[in-house]
């Protein structure tokens, strides 16, 4: 088990989100794109379910992109068959656990509050440095919890190396 | 928005809640015809958001499986600032209207609601489901007429 700070993967897929946010897609596409490779969905697909989330949806201000987004990858990447309640309750409970270390590195999971010591008008991306560092947090725990921690994930890079010839 | 009515996709929503898939996921999967995006991404894409997302209590997953199928609809470059601007303006529109009907559209609050610990209008799921859904059908009719 990890904390969602330390592997080499994680720090790479943290500066991919980061690079994708400062190139000006919001918090959610940011941390999906970063995982575009492992998701088996292609980039506009991805750029299209995950936009509605920024900005807390849509500037409601209510749960962070970043969050959304990293749930998101759970979805697309572990694919749980959620009529069967086992696999349904596996998927929300490690929601619950990124949510968790998210709060626990972030203060909350919530926009609003999140921006309260930032807050930020419509402005550029590169006028939100706390967001970007908030895609980047959201980034490493997705790498931790979905691919570094789960049989899901490791048989998910196995195939990806495959694939590389490596 | 296709030969499929409000009332029949609300059914439709209905169903593919009572046959086990969450608030999200109902939402989402109604849309499918429309929206031109296979079953399976939508399924496990929207699938985090049930529960307000994995019963964290927040946002009702019928919200956000109404607000993912809007932006399908859309397809906005929302690099391009002014049509990142158009889909929030309308995932507040709808999430405003979802709140005036069902009280709130934060997961745990309607839930209080329906376990009459809270005051309001204690929608069950369901009936967030197909509200959801009735809600981005006849913003899309309203938008077509115009």
């Amino acid at each position: 088990m990890t904390d969602g700070r330390t592997t080499d993967n994680a720090v790479d897929r943290a500066a991919k989100a980061e690079a994708y946010f400062t190139e000006g897609y919001n918090c959610a596409q940011s941390v999906a794109l970063a995982f575009a490779d492992l998701l088996g969905a292609d980039e506009e697909t991805l750029k299209a379910v995950a936009a509605p989330f920024g900005g807390g949806m849509g500037r409601l201000r209510e749960v962070c992109g970043a969050v959304s987004g990293m749930f998101m990858v759970a979805g697309l990447a572990l694919r749980a068959d959620t009529l069967d309640r086992n696999e349904k309750n596996a998927l929300y409970a490690l929601e619950r656990e990124m949510a968790r270390l998210f709060a626990e590195q972030a203060g909350s999971i919530v926009c609003r509050e999140l921006l309260l010591t930032r807050p930020h008008g419509d402005t550029h991306n590169s006028q939100k440095p706390k967001c970007r560092e908030l895609v980047g947090i959201a980034a490493r725990i997705a790498e931790a919890k979905i691919f570094a921690d789960s049989d899901a994930g490791a048989a998910e890079r196995a195939t990806e190396e495959d694939g590389k010839n490596e | 928005m296709s030969d499929i009515t409000a009332t029949t996709r609300g059914e439709k929503a209905k169903q593919l809640y009572a046959k086990g898939y969450n608030c999200a996921q109902a939402v989402a999967l109604a849309f499918v015809d429309v929206t031109g995006v296979d079953e399976e991404t939508v399924g496990t894409a929207s699938a985090p958001f049930g529960g307000g997302m994995g019963r964290l209590g927040e946002v009702c997953g019928a919200v956000s499986g109404m607000l993912m199928t809007l932006s399908f609809l859309r397809r906005p470059n929302t690099l391009d600032p002014r049509e990142k601007a158009a889909l929030y303006a309308e995932e507040r529109a709808l999430a405003e209207e979802f709140r005036a009907a069902a009280d709130s559209i934060l997961c745990r609050d309607l839930l209080l609601m329906r376990a009459g610990r809270k005051e309001g209008r204690g929608l069950a799921c369901p009936d967030l489901v197909a509200l959801a859904v009735g809600i981005l059908e006849e913003h899309e009719n309203a938008r077509s007429n115009k």
